[in-house]
């Protein structure tokens, strides 16, 4: 693909632009690097993902109503959430094939037109942008770092909705890191969900599920955990301390979205990618890059 | 034409003064089933004349006059019996008239048995034992085998279950019958290319590789020096190696042989790198497919990583490394079902696996006695009791219900996750082995040489009742593991059901087959071809060459549901052509009848069973026999409908009892379609029924026929 | 124990007619989901395979009331393994649509639901927020948007909400 020729419709959710800045930072910074342009829309909404547990048909039409004002301005997606993601692919499958749901769009008011697909963004960098190129632009080589890369769970799967890569061995988060100089550690617990869906549910149980995975990454001796979505990152940066003190554990372990990551392997000054905002203090990161 | 009517001994009023037309040669007779009745008939029948007897059920008439292909007009069950009159009995026998008319008598096919001689592919056990039983009739026999060695599966494993027989018990023997037997042509090395040709007359070619290694006296030097390690199940061997079975020689893996020829340099005998292939053509009466059971990769399931962690084994691998006693362990996990029952990879159960693996754990018990045996299972499905007992009680192996999600990876130890559903909880089993029990998949390439078109699984309904061997002309058989999964006692008890056929199919001096073919007028498909009717037919007797469709006489069995399928009548099934059937209903129909095409192996013979029951059904209700209720097409609804019919019933077998497997399911589609082109004429679409009606359901019949009379 | 009267076909039936419960049925207990459900690994209370069994045998009041049917983190995995593509994650959601129609609902996810239909996000937009945003270079965000709670209205879901 040739630069300039990437050109999406932004799609940031509701976590990141409040919760997350520092990632929709990196994102944008990142983007502009390699001549993807990142078209914000005034009129997304909520993808729809909160709502499905309560009335699974309002998630569908919120996610359509989405996906029609980018069709209209003839724009693909693309996401920094992998929630929103999920929930955007699925109701783009289904507007292909539901006659129903394209009906009920059509009575808000809004038509779904041309097809357009969705993507994450870090996808769009694995695929549009691909590994070579990626390299080409690699200014400063993370060599010393050892990272642990975490997928979560609405990256990949249903597999039948995403169509790449493999969730039982995924492999392209892990590539996206090593082009950076970095290297991977394998650790147990690599595919578990982070337990951000049940954290208003049940704090204690949501935190349990987070605390297996840092359990697992400390012992890989990881210097830093790869995020790809904003839930993950609350419940392994957020709510690090939460469960270093309800679980009697230390960790210390830093968080760094994967555009963070990669910004500083580019070149880009960490201030600009946001890196004071997160929780978890990088300077052992940084320490170790010196 | 001749008409013979039978009063059934005078039960039957017949009028006197019959005339059905000067075409019409009518005979009335007393007794058309008896010995005097039938030699009276006999003398009178004349040559090139169409024969109409109107009577009792074509089920009884066909037993006696079968050989004059007549026509049979059921006045005794579908009219007398049930309280209908002259009228109505009329009316059918005018249908009968009309149809003759235009009907032409049913070919007479008939494959003469040109070769006594038959090709058996595969040299497994199941191939073994029929190539034996063949030869020991006295008639020659081809025994292809792919690899250098007999034995196939068998060979491979160390023991068979559930009595833990080594597998020489088995194997032995028969080599020793299938090497001595002087009509048995051993072709070692060879493929089948490609078969053509008709039952009684097949031309199968094959490849036969030509032996690497001559005057071998099984010094071993070669594979001492061989530097190609091979991983064979399990088993570590040279490109260049040795199964003790049959022949005795060393022989070259051609597929990981680097011919740097080191085994030349100090073999005694001579090895040829290059020995080339030979072109064989067989002339064979019969075939069998003996071609066993192909593995399921189990690399696929990723979760469980096959091939990722090598000790992560397959169970041969498992049962042939343990039995040579390069494993050790303390633990071993065995996971039943992997991949299989499964929609992502094989949706069908394999049946034998289960007892492989249970196979597998007494085994790994035998050899270590104080190993924690595990067996994660879905199902069991270990049909011999005292074997599953034994591997509980005595043996302690710890059978947990549960289907692991993982295994993986700790401390140099694998981990099985799994919840053990009997008492819900979650395990984490470090283990030393894992064992997966895998499915197997069949040997497409060969079956697709013969004609069968593979379909994801195993072929099956080649063996299964409806369709059994014997009612297929082709001589074409499948023994063994080749049709499904079984093991290696099924497979050799199959194997002599398969010989006993092949044996009397090839003693005859014909195979004469009387079954109604579908016929292609090349004139209305050509320019059309849009080869619908080739994918209908569950035989694949229809095949295109060259834009043209041909139909394969030895295969086609007659049921008329690419016939149905054609939309322009180039495709016609003898003996119920469209001409035939309309002018069959043009003849019998009034306005007001309830027609009923009723198939003949279930439907039809409901409604003879309603007239020995003597049931009440109306009087306006006109059936039709046709082979099978995949032969009505919507046009033929219509055309009734057209005559003034009032409503029209589709009958035949219930879902998965289909003589030809899938016709109920076809005719329902098109009653379906049918249905819809009614209701955008205007029409009730409730006046055209499909139903399923077994042979016994003589009152549902006769509710349904009442229903749509009301 | 479970009585015969709380065995009910009609809900059931009714898990079968929704999207995403169809191959109910299908699912012959294996635990496959089970073993790979990260809830279940911490906490016994959500055990999948359970839960489905549960709706074939039609036990309505002892799922819909329980409070493990609000527990699935939606992760997938089960969806990944399961033999016979029963779609867990799918029922799971379907189930709390149920529960929610049989007014149950939990009230995180009320407060979520009421939240997106009254800001058209889960968060409220404040000044504050966006003047942060300005502060970082980032464009603003729109503060609320009125289609979204339309479109509760159309599906009908606003009156589960109140």
């Amino acid at each position: 693909m040739q630069k300039g020729q990437l050109r999406y419709a932004f799609f940031l959710g509701c976590t990141v632009p409040i919760r997350a800045q520092n990632y929709e930072l990196s994102a944008r910074k990142v983007a502009r690097l390699f001549g993807i342009e990142l078209v914000d829309v005034d009129d997304f909404s909520c993808c729809g993902f909160p709502v499905k547990s309560t009335h699974a048909p309002t998630t569908s039409l919120i996610a359509a109503r989405n996906l029609a004002i980018a069709s209209n301005l003839g724009l693909n997606v693309c996401t920094l959430c992998s929630s929103c993601s999920s929930t955007l692919t699925e109701a783009n499958m289904r507007l292909a094939e539901d006659t129903d749901l394209k009906r009920e769009l059509g009575r808000t008011g809004r038509e779904y037109r041309d097809e357009i697909h969705v993507k994450h963004f870090v996808r769009v960098l694995w695929e549009d942008v691909g590994i070579d190129r990626i390299r080409e632009q690699v200014k400063r080589s993370l060599v010393p770092l050892r990272l642990a890369a975490h997928y979560g769970c609405h990256y990949l799967k249903p597999r039948e909705i995403f169509g790449f890569d493999e969730p039982e061995d995924p492999r392209s988060l892990d590539e996206l890191i090593q082009v950076t100089g970095a290297s991977v550690v394998d650790y147990e617990n690599k595919k578990i969900c982070c337990g951000g869906a049940i954290l208003g549910i049940d704090e204690d149980d949501a935190l349990q599920i987070a605390k297996k995975k840092l359990d697992s990454v400390k012992e890989s001796g990881a210097d830093a955990l790869i995020s790809i979505c904003p839930f993950c990152s609350i419940m392994y940066e957020d709510n690090q301390r939460k469960i270093e003190s309800r679980f009697e554990s230390t960790y210390e372990l830093p968080v760094l979205y994967y555009p963070q990551l990669l910004g500083i392997a580019l070149g880009i000054e960490p201030s600009e990618l946001g890196v004071r905002m997160n929780k978890v203090k990088l300077d052992s990161v940084f320490a170790k890059l010196e | 034409m001749q008409l013979f009517i039978c009063n059934c001994n005078g039960e039957i009023e017949v009028p006197a003064d019959l005339d059905f037309g000067r075409d019409v040669e009518v005979h009335v007779e007393s007794a058309l089933c008896s010995d005097e009745g039938t030699a009276r008939v006999v003398q009178r029948l004349k040559e090139n004349s169409r024969v109409i007897f109107a009577g009792c059920s074509p089920r009884i008439v066909e037993k006696f006059y079968r050989d004059y292909d007549p026509e049979v007009v059921n006045i005794r069950e579908q009219a007398h019996f049930v309280g209908h009159g002259w009228e109505k009995m009329r009316d059918l026998i005018r249908g009968a008239v009309q149809k003759m008319r235009v009907s032409k008598p049913t070919s007479k096919k008939e494959f003469p048995i040109l070769h006594k001689s038959a090709l058996v592919i595969g040299g497994g056990v199941s191939g073994m034992e029929v190539a034996r039983l063949i030869g020991d009739s006295g008639i020659d026999v081809y025994l292809v085998e792919a690899a250098p060695f007999l034995g196939g599966t068998v060979s491979a494993l160390d023991r068979l279950y559930p009595k833990g027989t080594p597998n020489s018990h088995t194997l032995y023997p028969l080599i020793n019958e299938v090497v001595r037997n002087p009509r048995i042509h051993l072709l070692m090395n060879g493929v089948v290319e490609g078969v053509e040709g008709v039952p009684g007359n097949y031309s199968a070619r094959l490849r036969v590789a030509r032996p690497s290694v001559k005057n071998c006296i099984l010094c071993g030097r070669c594979e001492e020096v061989c530097p190609v390690v091979v991983d064979d199940d399990g088993l570590r061997r040279k490109a260049i190696y040795y199964v003790p079975t049959h022949p005795d020689s060393y022989a070259i893996d051609f597929q990981t042989c680097t011919k740097c020829g080191k085994c030349q340099d100090v073999c005694p005998g001579e090895i040829d790198l290059n020995p080339g292939y030979e072109e064989v053509q067989a002339k064979v009466g019969a075939i069998v497919a003996a071609t066993g059971l192909y593995r399921f990769d189990a690399s696929r399931i990723r979760e469980y990583g096959y091939g990722k962690y090598d000790r992560v084994l397959t169970a041969l691998e498992f049962e042939r490394k343990v039995a040579s006693g390069e494993l050790r362990f303390q633990n071993v996990v065995i996971i039943h079902c992997a991949g299989s029952r499964d929609e992502k990879y094989l949706p069908y159960c394999s049946k034998i696996c289960c007892l492989i693996g249970l196979k597998e754990a007494k085994l790994a018990k035998d050899k270590f006695p104080d190993a924690q045996v595990y067996v994660a299972y879905i199902d069991l499905r270990s049909t011999v009791e005292e074997f599953y007992r034994n591997l509980r009680d005595t043996y302690g192996v710890n059978f947990i219900h549960g289907k692991p999600a993982e295994v993986f990876e700790r401390d140099g130890k694998l981990v099985v996750k799994t919840e053990d559903s009997s008492i819900g909880e979650l395990l984490e089993i470090e283990t030393d082995y894992v064992v997966l029990s895998t499915g197997f998949v069949p040997d497409d390439d060969s079956l697709r040489t013969l004609g069968f078109r593979p379909n994801g699984t195993f072929p099956e309904e080649y063996i299964h009742s409806s369709l059994s061997i014997d009612s297929n002309p082709r001589g074409i058989y499948m023994a063994g593991a080749a049709a499904y999964p079984q093991n290696a006692t099924d497979s050799l008890i199959n194997a002599r059901e398969v010989a006993s056929f092949a044996t009397s199919f090839l003693a005859q001096d014909a195979v004469v087959s009387r079954f109604p073919i579908a016929t292609i007028n090349a004139d209305i498909c050509g320019g059309v071809t849009c080869s619908l009717c080739v994918r209908t037919c569950p035989y694949q007797a229809l095949y295109t060459v060259e834009e043209e469709v041909k139909v394969n006489e030895a295969m086609c069995m007659g049921c008329g549901i690419c016939a149905a399928a054609c939309g322009v009548g180039a495709n016609q099934l003898e003996g119920t052509t469209d001409r035939e059937l309309s002018a069959q209903l043009d003849g019998m129909v009034r306005k007001d009848s309830i027609v009923a095409f009723l198939c003949k192996w279930s439907a039809y013979n409901a409604a003879d069973r309603a007239g020995y029951e003597r049931l009440s059904y109306p009087e306006n209700v006109r059936i039709v026999r046709i082979p099978c209720s995949g032969r009505v097409d919507p046009q033929l609804i219509l055309r009734a409908f057209t005559l003034g019919a009032k409503g029209v019933l589709v009958g035949g077998c219930y879902p998965d009892g289909c003589h030809y497997s899938v016709g109920n399911f076809k005719a329902r589609r098109r009653v379906s379609l049918t249905k819809t082109l009614l209701r955008d004429m205007g029409l009730d679409p409730g006046r055209v029924k499909v139903e399923w009606i077994g042979i016994s359901e003589s009152k549902k019949l006769v509710e349904i026929l009442k229903e749509m009379n009301a | 124990m479970v009585q015969a009267k709380e065995l009910d076909p009609n809900f059931r039936n009714q898990v079968l007619s929704l999207p995403g419960g169809e191959n109910l049925l299908r699912c012959y207990a294996c635990g496959d989901c089970t073993a790979s459900c990260p809830v279940r690994g911490i906490d016994e209370r959500f055990n999948p395979r359970r839960i489905i069994r549960m709706a074939v045998l039609g036990l309505k009041e002892r799922v819909l009331r329980s409070d493990f049917v609000w527990l699935c983190s939606t992760c997938y995995s089960c969806h990944e393994r399961c033999p016979q593509g029963v779609k867990i994650p799918e029922i799971m959601a379907l189930l709390k649509n149920l529960a929610v129609r049989e007014g149950y609902i939990h009230p995180s996810f009320k407060k979520q639901a009421q939240l997106v239909r009254d800001m058209g996000r889960l968060y409220e937009i404040e000044d504050f927020d966006n003047k942060r945003r300005q502060r970082l270079g980032l464009p603003p965000v729109k503060k609320v948007v009125d289609e979204v709670r339309e479109i509760f209205r159309r599906t009908g879901a606003m009156r589960f909400l109140e």
